[in-house]
């Protein structure tokens, strides 16, 4: 029979994975996007505004589910782990409390206002507002990786009646590793963000729809993945070094070694997702080179397979994101906060019945969402550019509404 | 101190801001006859959609970092039930225009509806609970905040519609919220008086309870004459006025009362959130008309 701390873990780790594979997307879409209204708004240009309205719909359409787990995950903090929150949250907190207020608050007001700004804000600030989204979206993205780092190294706290109390806020913003995590990640979200760029672009150009906007899309992500991927893997194996120092017996079990004398270590089996990770990073990098290379008079357009290669690995960096995120926290195990707070005494006091319902409906719904969520950003890239959605108007979009009941009728 | 003005603004604002939304789900069904009609609502809504449900994720962060014992009185199940119809009600709004069938749009028109109700009876009965929930799980005063609030939001709503939708659309929405109004001021009078009056010691509360009252009173007659856009201002304030009450109680009932002294620091951020937000309801607020993008 299952216990209820196994359920509450799976319930994190669904709703994370996904909030996750969502979250990521988006903070490596927003740049792609930004930097295509900025080419419109330097150049006036069309192509550039049909570039920023598609796959800006793409970003925004995905940006729905970020939003939704990270408000489940918000309150699972406080419903499913208050353990947590009476040890830590005095330092925990602060950074969770910070990336609300200084990042996640500016992006969705920007965002909302960049929304529904389309042609009716003055164009400078239309596009002011999609940097300003992404500067938020990368300190948000900031923020919880400290919060992370706490979790993994704790530091800049001193146990006051057996709860840590935050004494030192720069070693928490200065933590172990925490540059390397976020600079790991931030390219890793403009890998997967530039790698659905170019795999949507080349299922196109494969039926050769919209040539030159699909071949302009993925020349400029093309090369943004090539070079991301550089900086994914170094900073990746960065944060495996500094394992010595903060968790050895992690960096053992990923390396296949004999674990050092510690109170607890990891599950073994973390060196599978590891590895797998890794062969991601190396198959993303190979081909992305390759296919730079062929980018010399467009090639790689020209030749069709190297397009079916880089269709079929759109999803490859979703993936190795999920498998980095498996290594990172279930090599953490058995602690929630390293070598203070176990996951046993994380959890909150909750019969098992309670547990699993919560988890069956959380887990449902999220994956519904989800794969519903996936589906429709499949729908609209398979359409095209010219079932644009942005700039859409009330008038118009009433009129499709008429022919549609029309057509239904 | 500095804890409880914190949490007040942050309640206040996300009572405020989300409350259109919540408003909106409400009145949904009143105000509208055909699809264009409720994408014309969505759109009202549409740009502080975003930047007003925010707020209620600054208030779940701070309130245990701000007491930090807080989370062993709050109402478990009640707060998980809650969040599920938060989460379908998102979804709701942002799947909805995502496909053209008709079928499509009009379940997820539906489930927008449901959701907002279910989501504004579960918040009046957390507020109930908080504000009059002492005394026993279901007293009087928690059945009537439960009514009082989702009451309230739909007027507030309302409010905010009349002064967003198309002009040819206003007539409904203004009738619904004065329909509304006068229930609004007697059953949030009603609950508060329920709820704080039989307590001593709640100086403050008995306070916000009466301008609470005065300001939908005044909401009423100002939105009879006509004058919409004051009177969504004293909605408003009754909704600051409830969150002053719910912030009061969660801090007198925080074990060990205790609050963390960083708090206050928080402070300094809001004025930096105040200039986007007033940028947005700024640049938001004339009519909806034919050329107003729409997404949601």
């Amino acid at each position: 029979m299952i216990d209820a701390l196994s359920l509450l873990r799976i319930q994190f780790a669904a709703t994370g994975s996904i909030h996750f594979l969502f979250v990521t997307l988006s903070l490596g879409l927003v740049v792609f996007v930004a930097s295509m209204q900025t080419a419109y708004t330097v150049t006036g240009k069309q192509v550039y505004a049909r570039m920023t309205a598609f796959w800006g719909t793409i970003y925004v359409i995905n940006y729905a589910l970020g939003i939704v787990t990270g408000l489940v995950m918000e309150f699972q903090f406080g419903l499913n782990w208050a353990g947590l929150s009476d040890k830590v949250g005095n330092v925990f907190g602060v950074p969770l409390v910070l990336e609300t207020l200084l990042a996640f608050v500016v992006e969705a007001t920007f965002l909302g206002m960049w929304i529904f700004g389309w042609n009716t804000l003055p164009k400078k600030a239309h596009l002011a507002l999609i940097w300003l989204v992404a500067l938020a979206a990368y300190t948000s993205a900031f923020w919880i990786l400290v919060a992370n780092a706490f979790m993994q190294h704790p530091v800049g706290y001193e146990l006051r009646d057996g709860r840590a109390v935050m004494t030192d806020f720069g070693a928490l913003v200065g933590n172990a590793g925490l540059l390397d995590t976020h600079v790991h990640v931030g390219f890793v979200a403009l890998m997967a963000g530039g790698m659905v760029v170019t795999g949507v672009s080349a299922w196109h150009l494969i039926k050769r729809n919209e040539v030159e906007f699909f071949t302009r899309s993925l020349r400029w992500a093309l090369p943004v993945v090539f070079v991301s991927v550089l900086f994914v893997i170094h900073f990746g194996f960065r944060q495996a070094a500094g394992l010595r120092d903060t968790q050895p017996a992690k960096l053992a079990a990923l390396l296949a070694e004999p674990a050092p004398a510690v109170v607890a270590a990891p599950p073994s089996w973390i060196i599978t997702p590891y590895q797998l990770m890794q062969a991601c990073a190396f198959i993303i990098q190979i081909s992305t080179f390759l296919c730079v290379l062929m980018l010399f008079r467009n090639a790689v357009v020209r030749l069709r397979a190297p397009l079916y290669l880089l269709a079929a690995l759109a999803p490859l960096p979703l993936v190795a994101v999920i498998l980095g995120w498996l290594v990172r926290e279930a090599g953490r195990q058995p602690w929630a906060v390293y070598g203070l707070l176990t996951i046993q005494d994380a959890a909150s006091d909750m019969s098992t019945a309670q547990a699993l319902v919560s988890t069956v409906v959380i887990v449902l719904l999220m994956g519904t969402i989800a794969a519903v969520n996936y589906w429709l950003i499949l729908r609209f890239a398979r359409r095209g550019p010219n079932d644009g959605l942005f700039g859409l108007t009330l008038e118009r979009a009433g009129q499709e509404e008429d022919a549609n009941r029309t057509l239904a009728l | 101190m500095e804890a409880e003005i914190l949490l007040w603004i942050l309640l206040g604002v996300y009572f405020v801001t989300d409350g259109w939304t919540i408003g909106a789900g409400l009145v949904y069904r009143g105000v509208t006859r055909a699809a264009t009609e409720r994408r014309a609502v969505l759109t009202s809504i549409g740009p502080f959609f975003l930047g007003g449900e925010v707020w209620l994720v600054t208030v779940v962060v701070t309130l245990p970092f701000a007491y930090p014992l807080i989370e062993h009185e709050a109402p478990y199940p009640l707060i998980g039930v809650a969040l599920l119809f938060w989460v379908t009600r998102d979804v709701s709004i942002w799947f909805r225009s995502r496909l053209s069938a008709t079928r499509w749009r009009a379940a997820w028109d539906w489930s927008f509806g449901v959701t907002s109700v279910l989501f504004a009876l579960s918040w009046g009965l957390i507020v109930g609970l908080a504000v009059g929930g002492r005394s026993g799980a279901f007293s009087l005063s928690v059945i009537l905040w439960t009514l009082a609030l989702p009451v309230l939001w739909a007027a507030h709503g309302g409010l905010l519609l009349v002064l967003r939708l198309p002009l040819e659309l206003v007539p409904r929405a203004a009738a619904v919220a004065s329909r509304l109004l006068p229930w609004a001021a007697t059953l949030f009078a009603l609950a508060s008086a329920a709820a704080v009056i039989p307590r001593s010691g709640a100086l403050y509360q008995q306070i916000f309870a009466v301008l609470g009252t005065l300001a939908l009173l005044a909401a009423w007659r100002t939105a009879r004459a006509e004058r919409h856009g004051p009177a969504l201002g004293l909605s408003s304030a009754a909704l600051v006025c409830c969150a002053g009450m719910v912030v009061i109680s969660v801090a007198q009932a925080a074990p060990g009362g205790a609050a963390n002294p960083g708090a206050g620091l928080l402070l300094l951020i809001l004025p930096v959130l105040a200039v986007a937000q007033a940028w947005m309801w700024w640049a938001f607020r004339r009519r909806v008309d034919d050329r107003t993008p729409v997404f949601f």
